[in-house]
């Protein structure tokens, strides 16, 4: 999280905006007003936090001067902020690293899980089927459209965990595949 | 007229319908799924029929439950809306044995029309402009590359069933005809339960044109001028405008005497869209009659200042038009942007989950059509579309401006939507000249990334956010620490 040096009312923050790295520096002066340098590029801030989800802010920079409405909610990956019609997701790297952890084995790419909650519609192999990489294991459906998702890799399935019409989610291994090759597993 | 009209579908267009049905003293009776128990339309309605699980094929596809919730609520019609039992023949005619009016065409129109190959004879035979192909379906390939011959490649495999871009192939060549028949087929036996093909040609580059037409089965058929739908992603219009910048005024006259025609050829009645493809060198071509109230119908409601569903609804109580084709004018110029829950950095993949904040743009000249609000969870089940954006000014130029400063403040946090997408592409210069084709996005937008120009300002919200809520007295982000303060443990208080 936040490295704060004690009296001098400092704090860096380690940032992805978008997924861009952005590393920040605040001082903060007074109440409503502080300084930050994104990426080295320094701003002067006043601010006033209008509701839970609007902070009106006047940004300085060395050849601009605005006026800015920000709409802000927190999400389960950091917060979300709305500017000008594009959402930026803005993580603290710092806070990520401790939450994936706790969690390390969630989401594995080589794993079958649908990248979103939804419906199971097919289930295109059984249980001792040889598959190859790229072979259609199981469709799913959610809001009217269909995703595939394929064999990470060569190999035989060895657990169906879903059944057609099942409602799944991310992170939910949805079928096992054993690796051509690998005796482990 | 009718004292009681049942809404046979959720979300914005169940809302749009009922606001004509309140102006008009007619009461609502909404129904809703195990995933809309708090859905707006639920909400809003005068009455709410539960009618079963969040499968549609429990819920809004079960025409049992959808007639009986008619009963049961005593109402006298029902308007389907699009989508769902919308263009479905069997639920017509239940409705006319079960004598509730279903607010929409006969079920023979929707029948004939919903077979692309009859329609395509139908208007032939009353000599509209059809795209030159088949007039009958076939299974054959071999008969395919016949006829492919014939009218030479490309060419483009349709269901005859079809719709919204689902079972079609184009062919470039003879040796992509066999897999492409069997994989159009296919999507249209899965998607339409009938598997039935034919062959159109492919018209290159071509616009989308569609004249909203209106019919009181007395013989009145008059239309509400075109709307320029070019602007597609995955066969699905996301921008919508009116007037067309293609049409001069002549050729607007004869496509618009061309879909009056293709109304009246089918023994259509109530609110209708006829289509056309419109090619490079100005020839309209009928392409499809959707017999229903169409996503986009508010831009044409923008410019003749005519409520559709009003209309819809008193044609369907058996009244004549009470205007005829001159009274219908055109004043300045309106688009629609169609707001879905999709991200469109990942090919407009659908991005469910529950709406943290909304906030809807408003002004003179702007409306949004829209079924959720903060704190609604928006479901997998159904079309991830949140809401339309339509804007109405004296020019093109001016509708574009407005459109741009109303999407951009548009706040829809939680889940991802096309609004960043939609800026851009009313921003471009393309669009901006109006040379809009049905091949716009994939040409000027492939693999669009949204701009990253706020992103220091997106961390500045983000640390300022951070500040504030470490001040604040009690912190219910997930960013207490969990040692309990003495806020937490001292009570109620006041200052």
């Amino acid at each position: 999280m936040a490295h704060l040096n004690k009296g001098e009312k400092k704090v860096e923050y380690n940032l992805t905006v978008a997924q861009h790295p952005v590393l920040a520096n605040v001082s903060i002066l007074e109440k409503q007003n502080l300084t930050i340098s994104v990426n080295l590029t320094p701003y002067d801030i006043t601010y006033e936090i209008i509701s839970e989800n609007l902070i009106h802010m006047s940004v300085k920079s060395k050849n601009r001067d605005r006026h800015v409405n920000a709409y802000i909610s927190s999400c389960p990956d950091g917060k979300i902020v709305c500017i000008h019609g594009s959402q930026y997701l803005v993580c603290d790297l710092e806070r990520k690293e401790k939450k994936n952890k706790k969690s390390i084995d969630a989401a594995l790419p080589d794993q079958i899980t649908p990248p979103m909650p939804s419906v199971v519609v097919r289930i295109s192999v059984q249980v001792g089927d040889f598959v190859v990489k790229g072979q259609s294991i199981i469709v799913v459906s959610a809001m009217k459209m269909e995703t595939t998702l394929c064999a990470p890799f060569d190999g035989t399935v060895v657990k169906i965990n879903c059944a057609v019409n099942d409602k799944v989610a991310p992170g939910w291994i949805l079928a096992e595949i054993k690796k051509k090759g690998d005796s482990h597993q | 007229m009718f004292k009681k009209i049942l809404i046979a579908n959720r979300g914005e267009i169940a809302l749009r319908i009922m606001r004509t049905c309140c102006e008009m003293g007619i009461e609502t009776v909404a129904v809703y799924s195990d995933a809309d128990h708090e859905a707006l339309h639920a909400i809003e309605a005068d009455h709410a029929v539960y009618i079963g699980k969040s499968d549609p094929s429990e819920s809004y596809l079960n025409m049992n439950k959808i007639i009986s919730a008619a009963r049961e609520s005593g109402a006298e019609a029902i308007h389907p809306g699009y989508g769902f039992l919308a263009e479905n023949t069997d639920f017509a005619r239940r409705c006319l044995q079960e004598e509730i009016v279903f607010i929409g065409p006969p079920p023979q129109a929707i029948h004939d029309l919903g077979d692309k190959t009859v329609a395509r004879t139908i208007m032939t035979r009353s000599g509209v402009p059809v795209i030159p192909g088949m007039l009958k379906p076939d299974p054959d390939p071999d008969m395919m590359k016949r006829e492919a011959e014939r009218m030479g490649y490309p060419v483009v495999v349709k269901a005859a069933a079809g719709g919204g871009g689902k079972g079609m192939r184009i062919v470039r060549s003879e040796i992509e005809m066999t897999d492409a028949c069997q994989q159009a087929a296919s999507e249209a036996k899965s998607a339409f339960g009938n598997s039935a093909i034919y062959l159109e040609k492919y018209l290159n580059r071509p616009r989308h044109v569609e004249f909203q037409i209106l019919s009181d089965g007395f013989g009145n058929v008059v239309h509400l001028l075109e709307r320029e739908c070019s602007i597609q992603r995955r066969h699905q219009k996301i921008i919508e405008e009116s007037p067309s910048t293609a049409l001069n005024q002549s050729l607007r006259e004869e496509m618009g005497r061309a879909a009056v025609e293709a109304a009246k050829a089918s023994g259509y009645v109530n609110a209708g869209t006829v289509e056309f493809l419109l090619d490079e060198n100005g020839k309209f071509y009928f392409l499809e009659v959707n017999t229903r109230l169409q996503v986009e119908h508010p831009v044409s409601e923008m410019i003749t200042g005519m409520d559709i569903v009003r209309q819809q609804i008193r044609i369907a109580a058996g009244l004549p038009l009470d205007f005829i084709q001159d009274d219908v004018s055109s004043r300045g110029h309106a688009i629609e942007c169609r707001i879905y829950g999709e991200d469109p950095e990942s090919s407009f993949f659908p991005s469910p989950g529950k709406i943290l904040y909304h906030k809807e743009p408003t002004g003179p000249g702007i409306r949004n059509d829209c079924g959720v609000y903060t704190g609604f969870e928006v479901p997998v089940e159904y079309d991830p579309i949140i809401s339309k954006l339509i804007v109405h000014a004296q020019d093109r130029k001016q509708a574009i401006a407005r459109m741009i400063n109303a999407l951009s403040r548009y706040v829809v946090l939680g889940i991802k939507t096309t609004i960043p997408f939609l800026i851009d592409v009313l921003s471009c210069k393309e669009f901006k000249s109006g040379q809009t084709h049905t091949d716009f996005i994939d040409v000027h937008f492939k693999g669009w990334q949204q701009r990253k120009e706020d992103v220091d300002l997106a961390a500045i919200a983000y640390v300022v956010d951070e500040i504030f809520q470490k001040r604040k007295p009690r912190d219910d982000s997930d960013l207490s620490s969990g040692t309990i303060t003495p806020w937490e443990t001292l009570g109620k208080w006041r200052i």
